[in-house]
């Protein structure tokens, strides 16, 4: 019962703000400028029976993922040996200082300068950002590895290979775990930004394209659909952690 | 994009130690060796664009702070400043306390809650550059597309921040207050809104920083002055020097503004003597 109630209240939340928006946009506001849902949803089944909806998705999707994986890979390795080693973190400090004030959306403009608009302009953009937004997260992830537990394994005789493994991995995860959704947010938010102004494919493209013609349809469609990949990516990473976090939780128990 | 997205603006000032390696890591921050890596850093910088690439790819050093002293006598830089700021302090404003208020209303109302708290989470993980074309189409090429992107940032992530914050209020302080004689008002002035204070001003400081990138963002698509125009149209023209002038200035402009925000709320935590949010 009280299962059923939560069920209809999901689905009245989601209704009832899609009804109000189509009521508001048929009778008081102009229809062409905010166009009701019923005229997206459409505009949303004809792009994606065309295919053109499919492809512009899988691209921003290869350029965040190849981007995200590649840089977060970078900023990891940097963040761990930083972590271990004084000298590196001094050197790397300052660089992570003023990378992390700059808005990424900034460098935009600087990778087009030097990457042209080609691929290598967005890729290089979300590469780095995610180099420099997981560098201090990997850091604090093996900050957090107890001492007292390395010295313990290897006093039980744990090898090198199986204290990595066994020890430190388990204790920065969560760090790096977290460190990794925030990441992947801003990734997603700067791909956006990139494609909106030097790109001819992907989902920002196709806002700023609608933006042109003033098709403020096709715009919605893009808009609503970076809402849904947002969520999506976000529902995963939950997930991730709801599923990962429990079993080093039991780990941490035995500390 | 939840909520917790802040810690990425605020890299620069890690968090301090209180890992249990705490003792061995905070000897390592020498400040000599960090000048010197910067140094460096600065050093590696004008050798690179001195031997490896061209002034239009990368100008050294020197040529960038000359074009940035040149265009502070110049005027132009502090007036995109201004204009930037001046933007951002509007949009801020009037996002903030929109939002505080429709927050603090949703909350006292269960029902108008649950059926917009999703709608607004859906709306937060969309990228704010994205309403940036669509607010053009809607307001014009004028402030008001510039402004009503930084508001409607700005309100989302402070209507959700105080409903998170009025759900933390604990109940017996209320039903205290209520047996104790207080009214609505009373309570919703002297129970709830002091408990949702470390909330909103955690709020406060992520809708700052968001509110600082939606600038640039609509800046850099469709102006005629900020740093994100100045960034965007020194990119056409080819002046890698300007650009990068106006890049540092964005950071030193993100550090400050970062910094200053949150040695306030510290300030203010603690002056309320509330326990961290």
């Amino acid at each position: 019962m009280a299962c059923w109630h939560r069920w209809v209240r999901g689905v009245g939340a989601v209704l009832l703000p899609l009804a109000i928006w189509e009521l508001v946009s048929r009778t008081v506001l102009n229809a062409v400028l905010i166009p009701p849902p019923t005229v997206v949803s459409l505009a949303a089944w004809e792009m994606l029976q065309s295919g053109e909806l499919f492809v512009h998705i899988m691209v921003s999707l290869r350029r965040i993922f190849v981007g995200f994986a590649l840089g977060s890979t970078v900023g990891i390795a940097i963040g761990v040996l930083a972590a271990w080693n004084r000298l590196v973190w001094d050197l790397v400090r300052p660089l992570v200082a003023v990378c992390s004030a700059v808005p990424p959306v900034a460098l935009i403009p600087l990778a087009m300068t030097w990457f042209g608009i080609d691929e290598t302009a967005r890729l290089f953009l979300i590469t780095y950002l995610a180099a420099v937004l997981m560098l201090p997260n990997a850091m604090s992830g093996v900050r957090n590895i107890a001492p007292i537990r390395i010295r313990a394994a290897r006093s039980l005789g744990a090898r090198s290979k199986q204290i990595y493994l066994s020890v430190m991995l388990p204790d920065a995860f969560p760090f790096i775990l977290t460190g990794l959704r925030v990441t992947l947010g801003f990734c997603f938010m700067v791909v956006v930004a990139a494609e909106m102004i030097g790109a001819n494919s992907g989902v920002g493209y196709v806002i700023m394209q609608s933006r042109h013609y003033a098709m403020t349809t096709k715009m919605f469609v893009g808009i609503l659909l970076l809402g849904l990949m947002g969520i999506a990516f976000d529902a995963l990473f939950r997930r991730l952690l709801a599923t990962s976090l429990p079993r080093f939780a039991v780990e941490k128990r035995t500390s | 994009m939840g909520p917790d997205s802040s810690s990425a603006r605020s890299l620069g000032t890690l968090p301090a130690v209180t890992g249990r390696m705490g003792a061995r890591h905070l000897a390592m921050t020498s400040p000599i060796r960090q000048a010197a890596s910067a140094f460096l850093l600065i050093l590696l910088w004008h050798g690179l664009s001195r031997l490896v690439f061209e002034p239009t790819i990368l100008p050294s050093p020197a040529t960038v702070l000359g074009r940035a002293v040149e265009l502070t006598l110049a005027g132009e830089l502090p007036r995109h400043m201004a204009t930037s700021l001046g933007r951002i302090l509007v949009g801020y404003s009037i996002g903030a306390i929109l939002g505080i208020a429709v927050g603090l209303v949703i909350s006292c109302l269960p029902w108008v809650e649950e059926l917009l708290t999703p709608s607004l989470g859906f709306i937060r993980s969309i990228p704010p550059i994205a309403f940036v074309p669509f607010s053009i189409i809607l307001f014009g090429i004028g402030e008001t597309s510039k402004y009503a992107v930084i508001v409607y940032l700005v309100f989302i992530v402070l209507a959700l921040h105080t409903t998170a914050g009025v759900h933390e209020t604990p109940r017996i302080r209320i039903r205290a207050a209520q047996a104790l004689g207080a009214g609505g008002a009373v309570v919703l002035l002297k129970v709830i809104l002091p408990s949702a204070f470390p909330f909103i001003l955690n709020g406060l400081r992520v809708g700052l920083s968001l509110s600082f990138m939606a600038v640039v963002s609509a800046e850099l698509i469709g102006a005629q002055s900020g740093l994100g125009y100045m960034i965007m149209d020194s990119q056409t023209m080819f002046a890698t020097d300007k650009m990068l002038v106006g890049i540092l200035c964005l950071g030193i402009l993100g550090a400050l503004i970062d910094c200053s925000a949150n040695e306030l709320s510290r300030r203010l935590l603690a002056r309320f003597a509330i326990p961290g949010g």
